[in-house]
């Protein structure tokens, strides 16, 4: 779901050539597996609005903050760089390849390697490689709070002493240890640790480290010697503090609350149904809250147009120009604000609750045999709910695939689901198919939605198997996945920072493209040439060929001029029917249905232009990350034909379908 | 790894992915190659280490395996790469048996 992974991969490697850092801040790198709350730490430390998931290898980004600290009576200022979350540094694999580079090209003053204290066995592998590069290291023992729950204590002294290197426990998540750990940065900084051990260890470790063109069996020896090294360093310093009492230090056991609620979420008879119910419930929750703020943002930009005109006037606007800027730019900035953003700032927090708290792994698991079958990687799930947020970044989130051909697929399949800027089309659609001009039934549209996330979901797998049986031809590559306990999510953290970041996203978003569209439009419909506008002559030239699909002119035009982003294609849509270029004032929803029922609009239509908000062409963006990304324009054109042809069959056939019954 | 083969032809011995939901057993060899074996290795699935099979997926493949201390999901068709015997895990079962049963 990040758009932060925007940044991700090879952007990233450039990005730390030239890491920002005009003030010349000591470097401190934070190196740890996924899981282990290695973005919170570094959103704790540097305030940094940086999302953290709790996917494995989700960060493939370098973020950077600033932290700053104190050490002893100064207040310092350190530039904290987030690496991938990998399990080691074998140069083999992507994350783990730029985790590497950074700490050996960049050198960092020091690295923090974040371990989860509930389960030292497979974080603690990581730092050991890291201490081989570098002997000033600091192991934070994150997630005490969750080690304690399962009743496990850990000896961090102890630890410490063998290592020669400071170990801190931390509680990232509720702030607890973090002046500590940054205090141990100074220490080790300064060489106040045990540098003769650290030294020592650095020696021993350096076994660990996985080689670049290893023979064969010589980095699984190193791997494997670096495991028992860690259940060497750990014996005696875990504890089971409750349960049998025993020094089963091997058994960094999970709670058993995590296995509870596997038992349900990915059981035989209850994960669908729960997965579906969840899906739906999140649609309710978006739809019966969006309502309200939509009509409030609504009234509220009507005052701020009104207040626009008499601006304009007082400043002597000739009367065209002031039309052009106040119904043709700011109303459409102004619907696509009202309409998109409020079901937008409630979808995405609830989707990232769910993503925190450890459930979107369990669907993914439980999805995994239909991924399997149609020849594609497990990773695409990943992939594919960060379409949900934004279809380019699904495709930028590809790179985490390793098989060519399964990232093309991958790829050309993301923007089968359904996007940030179509969510909001759909609830409106959906909402009027079911309810008309009267009150919308939530519960049925939420139900709606859910199925055809649901139909998304289905024909991006149907046609990644097409793909995969004819162009991809090969076999399935192996899907390794972890599944990390259940966590508690920070609900307030969560709603503001997403909450946020969304809603700055799409204002900056609408900005950009409804504003300067809006005045363009605004210009077509009303430029006459010949008998009718510039907008009218294109719906009519269209309207054969849409009528084949029960489509009319107007809505295919509306998807055509919407390429730049999905979320203007409504007031297009509205701009044309209402003639005149002027969009309605307040489009709440029995007006629109009004409008809608107006110009022809049957049941079989909105399902229609439901599917076709499905099931079209990439928005601009996405066509051209496409081309970025899979290293040609073929592929793009693949792109944008693949969910064209498939939205057309599917029309075609609804549209049979529809003549036949009445 | 194909001298082991050889000597664990033995009682107990079998493919990972035919361990019983629930059931613990230590591996004792590692079948895959390239990528996959990278992959399994670094996250714990080598000779002598324990695997608990804790969950299983609806549509019965993949499922998850504890390994040092973390869950990790597998396809059966790869877990059917790592032999595993519970041939010493009557003695080994009171010691896991309860974690075992918190999973199950």
């Amino acid at each position: 779901m990040g758009l932060t992974s925007f940044s991700a991969g090879r952007g990233a490697m450039r990005e730390f050539e030239t890491l920002e850092n005009p003030e010349k801040l000591p470097v401190i790198a934070l190196a740890g597996k996924a899981n282990v709350g290695k973005s919170t730490v570094f959103n704790a430390l540097t305030g940094l609005k940086q999302h953290t998931g709790n996917w494995s290898g989700k960060t493939v980004s370098l973020a950077s903050g600033v932290c700053r600290a104190r050490e002893g009576e100064a207040e310092k200022k350190l530039l904290l760089v987030d690496l991938p979350g990998c399990r080691s540094l074998d140069p083999a694999s992507f994350e783990e390849g730029i985790a590497r580079d950074f700490l050996i090209k960049s050198a960092p003053e020091a690295v923090v390697a974040v371990v989860n204290a509930a389960s030292l066995e497979s974080s603690l592998p990581l730092a050991l490689q890291v201490l081989a590069l570098t002997p000033k290291v600091v192991i934070c023992l994150n997630l005490i709070d969750e080690a304690e729950r399962s009743g496990i204590s850990v000896d961090h002294a102890l630890l410490s002493a063998r290592l020669g290197v400071p170990v801190v426990p931390c509680s990232a998540r509720n702030g607890i240890g973090l002046s500590a750990l940054t205090e141990a940065v100074f220490q080790v900084m300064n060489g106040e640790n045990d540098t003769e051990t650290a030294q020592k260890t650095q020696v021993r470790c350096a076994a660990f480290l996985p080689r670049e063109n290893a023979e064969s069996g010589e980095n699984e020896a190193a791997a494997i010697a670096c495991q028992r090294e860690c259940s060497r360093l750990i014996w005696g310093a875990v504890r089971k503090t409750s349960g049998d009492g025993g020094e089963s230090s091997k058994k960094a056991g999970r709670g058993s609350l995590t296995a509870r609620l596997d038992r349900i979420a990915a059981g035989k008879w209850t994960a669908f149904p729960i997965m579906f119910l969840l899906l739906m419930l999140v649609f309710y929750i978006t739809i019966i809250g969006a309502n309200r703020p939509s009509e409030l943002l609504f009234s509220a930009f009507s005052w701020a147009e009104k207040l626009l005109i008499r601006m304009l006037d007082w400043l002597r606007v000739a009367p065209w120009l002031r039309d052009a800027l106040a119904f043709g730019m700011f109303r459409t900035l102004a619907w696509v604000v009202a309409v998109m953003l409020p079901p937008m700032a409630i979808f995405f927090p609830l989707f990232t609750l769910l993503e925190d708290l450890g459930y979107l792994p369990r669907a993914a698991f439980c999805l995994d045999r239909c991924f399997a079958r149609c020849g594609s990687c497990g990773k695409q799930a990943l992939t594919i709910s960060m379409g949900f947020g934004c279809n380019a970044a699904g495709v930028v989130g590809c790179r985490i695939i390793s098989s060519r051909r399964e990232r093309l697929a991958a790829m050309l399949t993301n923007s089968f689901v359904p996007c940030n800027g179509r969510f909001p089309l759909l609830i409106t659609l959906a909402s009027l198919l079911l309810a008309g001009g009267g009150a919308a039934s939530s519960l049925g549209s939420a139900a709606v939605l859910a199925a055809l996330i649901v139909l998304a979901v289905g024909v991006s797998l149907a046609v990644t198997k097409l793909l995969s049986k004819t162009l991809f031809r090969g076999e399935a590559s192996s899907f390794l996945m972890e599944l990390p306990p259940y966590r508690p999510p920070k609900i307030a953290q969560v709603l503001i920072r997403s909450m946020l970041d969304r809603t700055l996203h799409v204002l900056a978003r609408a900005a950009i493209v409804a504003a300067p569209a809006g005045l363009i439009l605004f210009a077509a419909a009303n430029i006459r040439l010949g008998g009718g506008t510039l907008l009218s002559e294109f719906r009519a030239l269209l309207d054969p060929f849409a009528r084949l699909f029960g489509l009319d002119g107007a809505i295919l035009a509306a998807f055509i001029l919407g390429f730049p982003a999905n979320e203007i294609v409504l007031p297009i849509l509205l701009m044309i029917y209402t003639g005149g270029g002027v969009l309605a004032e307040s489009a709440g929803g029995p007006e629109l249905f009004s409008i809608l029922t107006a110009n022809g609009w049957s049941a079989a239509t909105f399902l229609a232009v439901i599917l076709f908000t499905l099931f079209h062409w990439p928005c601009s963006t996405t066509c051209l990350t496409i081309k970025k990304e899979a290293g040609g324009v073929k592929w793009m054109l693949l792109g944008i034909a693949l969910p064209t042809v498939v939205g057309l069959v599917i029309l075609a056939a609804v549209n049979a379908a529809a003549r036949l019954i009445g | 790894m194909g001298k082991k083969r050889g000597e664990g032809e033995k009682a107990g011995e079998r493919r990972m992915s035919e361990l019983a939901l629930g059931a613990s057993a230590r591996i004792t060899a590692l079948e895959a190659t390239g990528e996959l074996r990278r992959r399994l290795v670094e996250l714990g699935f080598f000779e002598g280490e324990r695997a608990v099979k804790v969950l299983e997926s609806p549509l019965g493949d993949p499922s998850g395996y504890l390994v040092c201390g973390a869950v990790t999901a597998i396809r059966n068709a790869d877990a059917d790469k790592i032999i595993v015997s519970t041939a010493c895990e009557e003695t080994d079962a009171a010691e896991h048996g309860e974690e075992a049963q918190t999973w199950v």
